[in-house]
């Protein structure tokens, strides 16, 4: 009987660990933020972030009948996680779905290429360290408002 | 109950560590979940059944060969035997067999992780580089098309700089353009974009993204980049280098027919010493603007804000913008030469009578817009068929260069002196009313009467003289033709005035 106890411990550790490590991840990165950022002076929603990088991987504007009348409803942000026990953000893919289901990778943005001018100019002028600003950084670009933004610059761009 | 407690916790500590682990750097982070997960095999094997030990352990090589690759899982292997030693310390022979397989584990699962992890990368590395190339096509054609759309040299230099610069485009922090004189021995400052400092930087960018600005909207803002960066473009248009110097980097990228890329700046080469003192410029890269090997500028690019390096890479995606820019601006330059030409008389450089009647309807609405007078002065030289029969067509020349080379002196700013044709000349000037132009019309004519030319004496008058009709809107029509008529009838009033005189309309 003790034999399955210490089997079922060590499984309920890995388990917990590889079901919640990315939402208390994520936890962690919401407080580390908003602690950060009220020191600064700011607050998650205020900061504007640079959509310069997004890559598109269609012609803008779409030519693609299904594509121009694309809504944002019909557009997923996918993100892509380096791994699952040590979390870390590697890009976002702007999938298109359409009626039938049918997936389209539409735009790509890595989490290198993205950019928040207060916090580089905070990090410039030694207000942030490096690692602090990756962690705002990251918060950010997981956060379902980053990508509502991108969402809604992508089908812009489609449409202009 | 003692299972409860167990369970609540191991429940309770993992997600503890698994949130406090993310507080620390990615190495300590994969540490302590390593070591953690280690405790808890130890601790709930040790204290329910050993047995189970050697088991639970291979999960934890797993791991830490997954974290630390080679040296984790030969490290994790070590580990394993040594806890095994303590639960089994009278089976010495089952305890070197399970260190010589855990070991031997931890190599395989270290290896396997390594390659997978190396191969990960690769991939990332291929899809990274095939989205840049997207970008890239991306920014080229929308650039191509920019650039086509004019043949204005500002404007394609404003475009070609700004998709270089811009987020949207290359993303460089500034780019500086010199283009080369027409001898190809010198390159003078033209346009810059960018700014003085980091400060200055970072209040751009942050402009930038407020407006959420693409480089279709940067590309129509000529005027405003004009305007935002005239400081770096004072101190830009006031460089001249020379182009024959064989220690400077502009010579070398020219020479070289590449880009060059400057890491530390080279004081002793003049030219990489101004570029540093005007815009504290540490690192930069000069791309030579080549058309068929003939050079059409420099341009110079550097991250001021950022720091970024600039690398090869980045220049590659730099060199299909800069052979469009060297083409484009070849282009633009022979275009303003040719028209240039079309619109200017050869012999005595003037606007010639093509320029002078569009701009005659030009500055009519102009003056209609704006309520203001315009006058039409027509000049004509006395007996000029007389001085050209006499003197030869040589000399004829030599005095409508003369006569021209008056008028400008006495028009000046003030108004467009043109040939009208033969030896009639014709002066526009705006703002000013007839009794106001007649002031300039007696300047001219006194200074041609007094101006000593080649066997003037044979002349019917004496001398070279210029009869002068003058007419104006809004008093003598409001149509180019009416005032042009007026004007001519008013010539040949003087004419018939005896010459050498003024009438006005």
């Amino acid at each position: 009987m003790t034999f399955y106890r210490s089997v079922v411990l060590v499984f309920l550790f890995f388990s917990v660990s590889f079901g919640l490590s990315r939402w208390l991840w994520v936890r962690y990165l919401h407080a580390f933020t908003r602690r950060s950022l009220r020191r600064l002076g700011y607050h998650a929603t205020e900061l504007k972030y640079s959509f310069e990088e997004i890559i598109y991987l269609i012609a803008l504007p779409a030519t693609d009948h299904l594509l121009q009348s694309a809504t944002v409803e019909h557009m997923h942000i996918v993100v892509d996680y380096d791994s699952l026990l040590f979390p870390s953000a590697q890009a976002l893919r702007v999938v298109f779905i359409d009626d039938h289901g049918t997936k389209q990778w539409i735009a790509f943005l890595s989490f290198d290429r993205f950019h928040i001018p207060v916090l580089d100019e905070a990090y410039a002028l030694d207000k942030l360290t490096e690692a602090e600003m990756m962690k705002i950084t990251t918060f950010l670009f997981l956060h379902p408002n980053t990508h509502d933004g991108i969402i809604r610059e992508v089908v812009r761009k489609m449409r202009a | 109950m003692i299972g409860n407690v167990w369970l609540v916790a191991v429940i309770t500590y993992s997600l503890i560590l698994n949130y406090v682990r993310h507080t620390f750097s990615a190495l300590w982070n994969k540490v302590a979940f390593v070591v953690s997960a280690f405790i808890v095999t130890m601790a709930s094997s040790w204290f329910l059944d050993q047995k189970v030990l050697p088991w639970l352990l291979v999960f934890c090589i797993i791991l830490s060969a997954y974290s630390f690759f080679l040296v984790g899982g030969v490290i994790a292997g070590l580990l394993s035997m040594v806890a095994v030693y303590f639960s089994r310390q009278n089976d010495p022979v089952y305890v070197i067999r399970f260190g010589l397989i855990s070991i031997l584990f931890g190599v395989v699962g270290g290896f396997c992780f390594a390659w997978l992890h190396k191969r990960k990368e690769r991939q990332q590395q291929w899809i990274g580089r095939l989205l840049k190339q997207s970008k890239d096509l991306h920014i080229l054609r929308e650039i191509s098309v920019s650039l086509q759309s004019t043949l204005e040299l500002d404007r394609l230099i404003h475009i070609i700089l700004t998709s270089i610069t811009a987020g949207y485009g290359l993303g460089f922090n500034r780019a500086l353009l010199f283009t080369a004189s027409d001898d190809r021995h010198n390159v003078r400052g033209m346009f810059g974009i960018g700014p003085m400092t980091v400060t200055e930087g970072y209040d751009i960018w942050k402009n930038v993204v407020t407006h959420n600005m693409t480089l279709t909207d940067f590309i129509a803002l000529k005027d405003k980049a004009r305007h935002e960066n005239h400081q770096l473009n004072a101190l830009l248009q006031s460089m001249t280098f020379s182009l024959t110097d064989p220690t400077s980097v502009f010579y070398q990228a020219l020479l070289q027919k590449r880009p060059i890329i400057v890491r530390h700046v080279d004081l002793h080469d003049t030219t990489q010493k101004q570029l540093h003192d005007a815009f504290q410029m540490d690192e930069c890269a000069v791309i030579p603007l080549l058309n068929r090997t003939k050079p059409v500028g420099i341009l110079v690019i550097d991250n001021v804000v950022n720091r970024n390096p600039i690398t090869d890479e980045s220049l590659e995606s730099i060199m299909p913008i800069i052979s469009q820019a060297a083409l484009a601006i070849e282009n633009a330059r022979m275009f303003n030469h040719t028209e240039w030409m079309a619109q200017t008389d050869d012999l005595t450089g003037l606007y010639n009578h093509r320029y002078f009647q569009k701009t005659l309807h030009q500055e009519i609405v102009r003056a209609k817009v704006s309520l203001q007078a315009l006058s039409l002065i027509i000049v004509d030289i006395d007996y000029f068929k007389v001085y050209n029969d006499t003197n030869g067509h040589d000399r004829g020349n030599e005095a409508l260069q003369n006569v021209a080379l008056i008028m400008k002196s006495v028009i000046g700013a003030q108004g467009l002196v043109c040939r009208f044709g033969g030896e009639e000349f014709v002066v526009l000037i705006s703002g000013k009313s007839k009794t106001e132009s007649k002031i300039y019309a007696d300047q001219i004519r006194v200074a041609v009467e007094t101006t000593n030319f080649y066997h003037e004496d044979t002349q019917p008058l004496g001398k070279l003289t210029v009869s002068v009709g003058i007419a104006s809107f809004p008093d003598d029509g409001d149509q180019p033709d009416q005032i042009f008529q007026s004007a001519d009838r008013a010539l040949y009033q003087a004419k018939s005035l005896g010459r050498n005189c003024i009438v006005v309309s």
